[in-house]
């Protein structure tokens, strides 16, 4: 029986070839996008998932609050660790880390030996208590236990020492950060699952605390000091999620230091999240793009049934008589319905074959914007088993309606095949109808959607940021530099034929980082404290990035100068700019006098409205150098000049030379990611979509010539039939346009809600996608009722 | 075997209600072969769907032996056309996307037969009806003759109890009816019930008992041997 049923399957995907390919084209797609989504999903949720007891660590956040904005930050104050370990019941252990970031790594002969490297902590025993590594030597009670002991994993003690044994390592003296001398006293495997612990070098805390150097950076002593770095590592007892959040919330109100203004908030955050939130892999999944990934493979996967359930449906009537006769010998309904699933199968296999082919494709296409770590593997046991599901929902999704369909008929019927065409209402040709609306108005609201977000993407690259980003080039200077270098830097570029103007600031003027500080001002004899953000620079900045200046002159050394923006003024209660000059304002406990007022510009992303903006003289957090080119200045050889600038300070750690421009674009790379997998999303339902068109259109059309060739010897022209023809499809896009108008409508204009500076709800854009699914349909069905009109009645007739 | 009692089948349109079938009685023993004629539209092809389960009587009894099959489930419907019945149809009915042995291996398969057991019961037929060198040939590619005789052999070799002919011969030239025909006979000389349509008075030559049906009724009902004799 199987054979047999296999058999009649591969005969008619080889006889019906058009179908078949419609099929397997269609239902691949959808096969590759779910499948490639489904790794992606899989693997942003697989990050250390394989710790023992994994669902009972987690890491202690802070939230500081001012009332109006939270600052959530993944550290928390250092004395919180000795704190929970002494009065949290529900605490099974405490582990504290501090991240250095990056940290230079030598030997006593030469200290930077190894260069910079970005995956060394601090950390305490406990650590290795709630991770389980394996020991390759040393071992987790005490090797962390001394102040200057270091646990390296396998690849570090490769990096330094070359191919030894673990045992060997013990002992060699490695340096740290140009000057502290640390021992080995361990070594333990990389991980080898997916993890964003990446540490490879674990420095003794205990070194951080009886340094007072060290400790002094690390706040060890203080509530009030939240750094990012810093983290507090919990394993609760089994079931004490509850108990501990009460207990944490004690600790907050004994120890959290709030004033009138701040706020802090302990949480606890499982470790399943620190994929998602932050962590030490400089790269967080958002949940809500891995959602979104998902509805859109569910519709591509959706749209591609459709396909398959109109046309077989469609053409239904192709195989009644099978059904008749099968029926005479015997066959029972459920046997057709297992036969037709069956073909669908053998279809849906082919599919899954290119499918996988395409998936290749697809994560090429994507690798811009895919994690790099991740890659495909085919014959996993999870992919084969996803494979096994996924074939079997698209077997019920659009095998069973046809199948319905088929073994429905009765044996006369359908051996008499033309007195089963009733006319008038007809449930499956409704069904069909409303499938193709279905499938155009996905394709419709896609389209929309891709278009309103282009436009909004060249808006933001090109709305007037008020000054000039043209030809201005950063440099961020290394971890270590002192303020002497950059200097020299500054001076040396400066020299440079190219370079017009240079300028030490504590950062470029269009940021994604953001430093606010708050500063006093007088009002009816009272200081009342103001929010804003802060920029320090030398005196060139604002000349060199041509702000528009619309009172008062620009600061000067004097180190008592500010310069405000038209918002400060709106903060500060200053009506004219005018009245703005020789106002006081105390910043940090110090006095100052405005001196000059800007004009608003945009010193962050179009998300953000622009805020109260100070900027003054000062030598302290001067970390970035900019740089204005020449009006015509070569950009390779001018970026090679500076290169060479950079090479002759910084030998060891060489910083990035970046354009402005393009860092400012990258504040959109997640619109732009957006706009790249719905670009690709629409191309793949507009493709299923045209595709299965074209195979029903062909088939239904077909299905007309009689009454076509009749038409025409009564006398109906080659372009009225085409009309006559097309007329119903244009209705069918139709009614998919309003269908799809209103959800396209509410996702831009929410989108764009996530924008201070944002286009208007682009309308043209839903009359363009209209016309465009329009054409599109148009197209494809003339090109078959173009042959049908055409044909020769004469012989259409004779043949029936 | 087969007892039909006031058969009735009516076709209802807005206004009327239109019989087809008007009060059948009639009887088939086991063994017989019986010739059903009239004009056409009398309702010959009706009358044999009914008794073949292909389609339901409006009203009226079905017995089969002592089986009431007046009305079934489908589930029941393919069950005794497993059982039962064999059908040899005018247009041949062959599944074009099977070879000829596998249409007449497919009711083996609804029969759960064995493989080794399907594989010599083909066999043996395709030996019989001398079919063996188009064994693999498709339905397009044999005359029609040669597809009735594959008809033939997919409705009996599943062996069925009754087998229904409509107009088995309408279609082929007088040597291939002929031989169709010598068929019959011999499958029921062999046992077999069989019940055919036919508008060729030579075909009806073959069988016992004729029944003429006239606008959905039984006008005559009478041996042909005695006939001819008379
Ligand atoms: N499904 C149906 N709907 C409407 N009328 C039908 C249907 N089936 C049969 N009829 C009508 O019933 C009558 C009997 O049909 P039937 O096919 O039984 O005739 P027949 O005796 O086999 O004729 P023929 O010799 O031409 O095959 C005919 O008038 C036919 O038009
Ligand atoms: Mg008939």
């Amino acid at each position: 029986m199987f054979k047999n049923h296999f058999k009649i399957a591969l005969r008619n995907i080889r006889k019906q070839g058009l179908r078949s390919v419609i099929h397997v084209i269609g239902l691949s797609i959808g096969v590759a996008v779910c499948f490639v989504i489904y790794n992606l999903v899989s693997f942003e949720y697989s990050f250390d998932k394989f710790h023992k007891d994994s669902d009972q660590i987690y890491r202690v956040t802070t939230v500081t609050s001012n009332g109006v904005e939270d600052w959530p930050n993944p550290g928390a104050p250092f004395p919180i660790g000795p704190a929970i370990s002494n009065e949290m019941s529900a605490v099974n252990n405490v582990a504290q880390i501090f991240d250095t970031y990056r940290i230079m790594v030598g030997t006593f002969a030469d200290e930077q030996k190894f260069g910079v490297k970005q995956t060394v902590t601090y950390a305490d025993q406990h650590y290795f208590e709630i991770f389980d590594y394996k020991w390759l030597a040393g071992n987790k009670e005490s090797s962390l236990s001394e102040a200057n002991e270091v646990v390296l994993t396998e690849t570090s003690v490769k990096q330094y020492f070359g191919a030894i044994e673990p045992e060997e390592a013990i002992g060699k003296e490695l340096i740290y950060a140009d000057s502290i001398p640390f021992y080995v006293s361990g070594v333990v495997a990389d991980f080898q699952e997916n993890s964003d612990l990446k540490f490879t070098d674990f420095l003794s805390l205990q070194t951080a605390k009886s340094n007072k150097d060290i400790s002094i950076r690390l706040n060890i002593e203080e509530w009030n000091s939240v750094n990012s770095s810093s983290q507090t590592i919990v394993k609760l007892h089994q079931n004490q999620e509850a108990k501990a959040e009460k207990e944490l919330a004690v600790i907050d109100e004994k120890y959290g230091e709030d004033d009138e203004e701040w706020t802090t908030t302990f949480n606890l955050e499982p470790l399943s999240e620190w994929h998602f939130s932050s962590n030490f892999n400089y790269r967080s999944a958002d949940k809500s793009v891995l959602n979104g990934l998902m509805l859109i493979g569910l519709f591509i996967l959706v749209i591609a049934c459709i396909n398959f359930i109109n046309l077989e449906s469609a053409q239904a009537r192709l195989r009644s008589k099978e059904v008749g006769i099968r029926k005479t010998l015997g066959s029972s309904r459920k046997q057709l319905i297992i036969q037709f699933l069956m073909e669908t199968y053998v279809i849906i296999l082919l599919a899954i074959i290119f499918g996988l082919i395409l998936s290749q494709f697809g994560i090429r296409y994507f690798a811009d914007i895919l994690p790099n770590t991740f890659e495909l593997d085919y014959l996993s046991m999870e992919n084969l088993i996803f494979l096994l599901s996924l074939s079997v929902m698209v077997l019920f999704l659009s095998g069973l309606y046809p199948a319905m369909i088929l073994s429905g008929y009765t044996p006369i019927k359908a051996l008499n095949n033309k007195k089963e065409f009733k006319p008038g209402f007809n449930l499956q040709y409704l069904i069909r109808k409303n499938l193709i609306i279905l499938q155009f108005s996905s394709s419709i609201a896609f389209i929309i959607a891709v278009l309103a977000i282009n436009n909004q993407i060249s808006f933001l690259m090109n709305k007037d940021v008020g000054f000039n980003k043209e030809a201005v080039l950063h440099i961020s200077t290394p971890f270590q530099s002192t303020l002497d270098n950059t200097v020299k830097l500054k001076n040396n570029l400066a020299s440079l034929s190219d370079v017009k103007s240079t300028s030490m600031s504590s950062g470029t003027l269009v940021s994604n980082s953001i430093w606010t500080s708050s500063v006093e001002h007088e009002v009816n004899g009272e200081l009342v404290e103001v929010g804003v953000q802060t920029k320090v620079a030398d005196t060139n900045y604002l000349a060199l990035y041509e702000v528009p200046l619309l009172v008062g002159r620009n600061y000067s050394t004097d180190e008592s100068e500010v310069v405000i923006n038209e918002s400060a003024l709106t903060a500060l209660g200053i009506s004219s700019p005018i009245d703005a000059l020789g106002k006081h304002l105390v910043y940090d406990e110090k006095d100052m006098t405005v001196v000059g007022v800007i004009k608003n510009v945009h010193t962050r992303s179009l998300h953000e409205e622009i805020r109260p903006l100070l900027v003054g003289n000062g030598i302290r957090n001067l970390f970035t150098v900019n740089i204005k080119l020449n009006k015509g200045a070569n950009l390779a050889s001018a970026v090679d000049a500076i290169q060479n600038a950079v090479k002759s300070i910084y030998s060891v750690e060489r910083p990035e030379i970046k354009f402005l421009d393009e860092t400012v674009e990258g504040f959109y790379q997640s619109e732009v990611r957006l706009r790249k997998i719905l670009f690709f999303a629409t191309i793949m339902a507009i493709l299923i979509s045209a595709l299965g068109l074209f195979g029903l259109a062909s088939f239904t059309i077909s299905q007309r010539t009689k009454e076509i060739s009749i038409r025409k010897v009564l006398g109906a022209s080659v372009a009225e039939l085409i009309v006559l023809i097309s007329k119903e499809y244009a209705i069918l896009i139709g009614i998919a346009f309003l269908l799809a108008a209103y959800p396209a409508w509410y996702f831009i204009k929410d989108w764009l809600n996530g924008f201070q500076y944002k286009i208007e709800v682009p309308y043209g854009v839903f009359i363009l996608a209209g016309i465009i699914a329009l054409i599109l349909c148009m197209t494809i069905v003339s090109f078959h009722s173009l042959r049908a009109a055409s044909s020769n009645p004469a012989k259409i007739l004779k043949d029936e | 075997m087969i007892k039909l009692t006031d058969i009735d089948k009516t076709i209802s349109s807005k206004f009327q209600k239109e019989f087809i079938l008007k009060g059948i009685n009639l009887e088939i023993e086991e063994g017989e072969f019986v010739t059903i004629m009239g004009p056409s539209g009398a309702g010959k092809s009706t009358l044999l769907n009914i008794i073949g389960l292909l389609d339901d009587a409006s009203a009226g009894q079905y017995l089969l032996g002592e089986e009431d099959l007046t009305s079934l489930s489908d589930k029941r419907k393919a069950k005794m056309h497993k059982e039962h019945f064999g059908f040899v149809f005018q247009a041949y009915h062959l599944i074009d996307e099977l070879t000829v042995y596998e249409n007449i291996e497919t009711p083996l398969l609804y029969r759960n037969v064995k493989s080794s057991e399907r594989k010599s019961l083909v066999a043996e037929i395709l030996d019989r009806f001398g079919m063996v060198a188009k064994k693999d040939l498709f339905p397009a590619q044999l005359s029609g003759g040669q597809q009735q005789l594959v008809g033939v052999a997919r409705a009996i070799i599943g062996k069925p109890s009754i087998l229904l002919a409509d107009e088995p011969t309408g279609n082929l030239h007088s040597a291939q009816s002929k031989e169709i025909m010598e068929l019959f006979q011999k499958l029921n000389d062999e046992g077999t019930t069989i019940i055919q349509v036919t508008h060729s008075e030579d075909n009806a030559k073959y069988s016992k008992r004729i029944i003429e049906l006239e606008d959905g009724a039984i006008v005559k009902d009478y041996n042909s041997q005695e006939a001819q004799h008379a």
